[in-house]
């Protein structure tokens, strides 16, 4: 369904591939949707979008988070609160250690002076995971050209996630 | 962690509304597709909330 979201509404996409198919055409990838408790890595642009989805998650998850909270409607009216970046990580952790956090957004803000290039920042960060195998780097750049307004810039983008992201990583 | 070529990859993206989360999920695709990946398949969820 398109055009239906509104401002801060939660938006989720799912991504499934196969390199190789099996000749057995039942071992295969069919459906667009994950299973529950099957995702192998979660790309999360807000942390509480993280606990959203949870149900995906499991111990074989990698989750990777932009630490930049953007507070619902009901947390600016002070009908809720929002949740600690522990708190967050507390319960992340209860399926998979695995979980990693980084400030994207002033990451972006800082070095693109926008916080345009989020997306293609968090897309690095992902890759230094390892949970996005067979896709080369170079596949990336030939779509973003294609694709994207400003493809110099977010390639730099992409290459500052990927540095990043190995700093982050090997940190913990 | 080391992946078999018939192994299938779950990816779930999650934010909020103009972040950009379709245009990666797109993104990721094309260069699955790009790489000669056999199989490809993505799903969008937009929520009606406000908060």
């Amino acid at each position: 369904m398109h055009g239906l979201a509104q401002r801060e509404g939660a938006i989720t996409s799912h991504t499934r591939y196969q390199k190789k198919v099996f000749e057995d055409e039942r071992k295969n990838l069919h459906s667009p949707l994950i299973c529950y408790g099957d995702a192998d890595l979660f790309i999360c642009f807000e942390p509480v979008e993280a606990l959203r989805r949870g149900i995906f998650a499991s111990e074989k998850t990698t989750f990777v988070l932009n630490s930049r909270t953007i507070p619902g409607v009901m947390i600016t009216a002070n009908l809720e609160e929002y949740p600690s970046l522990e708190k967050i990580k507390e319960i992340l952790n209860h399926y998979t250690n695995e979980v990693y956090f980084m400030n994207a957004t002033e990451l972006s803000l800082e070095k693109f002076n926008s916080n345009q290039y989020v997306n293609l920042i968090m897309l690095g960060f992902a890759i230094a995971t390892d949970k996005l195998p067979f896709i080369e780097i170079k596949n990336y750049e030939e779509v973003i050209y294609e694709w994207l307004r400003d493809p110099e810039i977010n390639i730099k983008a992409l290459h500052l996630g990927l540095e990043e992201g190995k700093k982050i990583i090997n940190s913990q | 962690m080391n992946f078999k070529e018939t192994d299938i990859i779950n990816i779930v993206i999650a934010g909020t509304a103009g972040q950009g989360v379709i245009t990666l999920k797109r993104l990721i695709e094309f260069a699955a597709q790009k790489n000669g990946i056999e199989r490809v398949f993505g799903s969008e969820f937009y929520d009606l909330i406000k908060a």
